[in-house]
């Protein structure tokens, strides 16, 4: 019975918590945001952004994804403003399609042990609202985000996607 | 409200919107996951309404449409074989300066557990516990018995419950 009592206690607490967060977003602003404009260029804000940025082109999101694919001279800096762009401009799924489409890569139905776009997304999606929470709070410089394993991982997958991933999540000035 | 034999609104579908989040929470590993999720619940929905025939269907079609989207996206997110960053952090940064205490890990657990669950007895559990629809709901949005309900929720906290003290006494 304890057991029980503590399940659902410990699923009170994170629905409170998230709600809390939810809460905060103004999920219907963002809703109304979103049907105001005709797709792809609907304007998406992730994470708890203060202002809607209208959706860019399709053609200026498939470069910044090549851009952050295939970085010209590993600058970082610019990784990140590309992915931000992306980020800040679209839904996850629609990121998703924007790498498809410069790469060629399909992201849904890669066999396991290839190139895995999706979880690249997730990274950097991950990252940059860690970075966005911590520079609201003041906290800086950020903790390395991955474990060795992690980090083998990616190095598996792609030597080139390790070097972006750990320059953005050092917080590496270039 | 919809008029009787009128399609429903957006309106009426956002007065849901908190406990389809907490469905879509149940279903995912991390908050904003479970925020676009919703946003694509509500986004699927809008241009969906004209095919709910009674207003009064519409919460059940709402809560059915989002139990298959989270459902495609676990079997995505399985398929792709790529593990998510430890969600401690978010965690961390959810509980806002509370006091230390071994939630976190236990909320680890929990979730662990939850997707160790066989899927017909986790989407009972997720429906129930998180987005806290009646067992009667429930029975509806899976389209099984009420009494089917009854059962597999309590064999689901069971599993559950086991799963975590096992791992508390290890």
């Amino acid at each position: 019975m304890n057991e029980i009592k503590d399940i659902e206690a410990i699923v009170d607490r994170e629905s409170v918590e998230a709600l809390r967060r939810f809460r905060a977003g103004d999920f219907t602003a963002r809703l109304n945001a979103c049907l105001a404009s005709p797709p792809p260029r609907r304007p998406f804000v992730l994470f708890h952004k203060p202002v809607l940025i209208p959706a860019l082109g399709l053609a200026a999101l498939a470069a910044a994804a090549f851009l952050v694919l295939f970085p010209p001279g590993g600058r970082n800096g610019r990784l990140e403003a590309g992915f931000r762009v992306m980020t800040e401009a679209m839904s996850r799924s629609e990121i998703l399609k924007a790498i498809e489409a410069p790469t060629g890569f399909e992201t849904r139905s890669e066999p396991a042990g290839g190139r895995n776009i999706h979880g690249l997304a997730e990274l950097l999606l991950r990252i940059l609202s860690q970075r966005e929470a911590a520079s609201v709070e003041g906290q800086a410089p950020l903790r390395p985000l991955f474990s060795p394993k992690e980090r083998f991982k990616i190095l598996y997958k792609d030597r080139a996607i390790l070097r972006v991933l750990t320059g953005i999540a050092n917080n590496k000035e270039v | 409200m919809a008029e009787p034999g009128s399609a429903p609104s957006l309106d009426d579908l956002l007065t849901y919107r908190e406990e389809i989040f907490l469905l879509c929470l149940g279903f995912s590993r991390n908050a904003a996951v479970a925020e676009d999720l919703c946003q694509d619940v509500y986004l699927r929905a809008c241009g969906k309404l004209d095919s709910v025939r009674s207003p009064g269907a519409a919460k059940v079609w709402l809560f059915r449409l989002a139990r298959n989207i989270c459902r495609d996206h676990y079997r995505r997110s399985r398929k792709v074989g790529f593990d998510p960053l430890d969600d401690r952090a978010d965690l961390a940064a959810a509980s806002n300066g509370s006091e230390p205490d071994d939630f976190e890990d236990r909320l680890v657990c929990l979730k662990s557990s939850v997707e160790a669950l066989p899927r017909k007895l986790r989407e009972v559990f997720i429906l129930r516990l998180y987005a806290r629809l009646s067992c009667e709901d429930v029975a509806r949005t899976l389209r099984i018995k009420a009494g089917t309900v009854m059962s597999r929720f309590h064999r689901a906290r069971a599993a559950v419950a086991r799963s975590m003290n096992e791992v508390h006494h290890e």
